[in-house]
């Protein structure tokens, strides 16, 4: 298990023509996480990720939809 | 690209008082100030007990011999609240400005990257892995002052002090989870806040 989700992390990252330049994660709040498990769900993540980008879906970041304001007043 | 980007990206927001700071915002900044040529963020339905966010960092080419493209993607998690995605989309953003040493891009690099991030942050197995890691969980502190600026902050702190606004209220305010405005509004965040882009 801990292997086999590095394994697929690293396929996905190094198997295909694109160069990998720099990989960063935020793990889960799961307390018992493994590096395999860890590998597993940031392959998983990163499919999700190229193939929004394969399809051309455009960027958008986490919106609050809330008008800026003023602490105080 | 370095510690002087993020000093600047940094600058550029801290005199803002009116929040919250769209990520959006600080998307357009970063594409203005570095040679980004093409930053995505996707929102990604994952586990957040497994993994919240991803920076994946690569080039490709158009056409063949042609010029490589640098494509930069954030993927943060929809299954946790709006405070968070925006504290994980800021804190993989900051990996653009990694510096060259600390750029996880070998298959021995991620492999370890992996056992860094959850294993022990105390162990006798010293080496490049374990710089890569600490700037991995660095730079969720480096992200703060970019949601909550400097002079947001500073009318925050005296609001709470004069017990005119509570913790709770900044949070909203600033659209962040409270455990990490809270650590923002103590003492030990003051003298840290000016130097995050420098350690």
């Amino acid at each position: 298990m801990n292997e086999c989700g590095k394994q697929k992390l690293n396929s996905l990252l190094f198997g295909g023509d694109n160069r990998l330049v720099n990989l960063k994660l935020f793990p889960g709040t799961g307390g018992e996480l493994s590096a395999g498990s860890l590998g597993e769900a940031a392959a998983d993540a990163l499919r999700k990720a190229m193939a929004a980008w394969e399809s051309g879906t455009p960027s958008r970041g986490p919106s609050t939809g809330l008008e800026k304001r003023a602490l105080l007043g | 690209m370095g510690h002087n980007m993020l000093r600047e990206l940094i600058e550029h927001f801290s005199q803002v008082t009116e929040l919250p700071v769209e990520v959006d915002s600080i998307v357009d900044q970063i594409k203005a100030q570095s040679a980004q040529d093409e930053i995505f963020l996707y929102e990604i339905d994952t586990d957040p007990t497994k993994i919240r966010g991803i920076f994946h960092q690569f080039t490709y080419h158009k056409v063949p011999y042609g010029e490589p493209i640098l494509v930069t993607q954030v993927g943060y998690s929809s299954n946790v609240s709006c405070e968070w995605q925006r504290v994980i989309a800021v804190k993989e953003l900051i990996h653009i400005f990694d510096q060259k040493p600390v750029k996880t891009n070998t298959e021995n690099e991620v492999s370890q990257l992996l056992d860094k991030l959850v294993g022990p942050l105390s162990s006798e197995i010293y080496g490049l892995a374990d710089l890569q890691a600490a700037t991995d969980r660095l730079a969720l502190y480096q992200s703060l002052p970019l949601l909550m600026p400097k002079a947001a902050l500073t009318i925050a702190r005296q609001a709470v002090k004069d017990e005119c606004r509570t913790p709770d209220d900044v949070a909203q305010w600033a659209c962040m989870p409270v455990e990490l405005v809270r650590l923002m509004l103590s003492e030990s965040w003051i003298n840290l806040n000016d130097q995050l882009y420098a350690i």
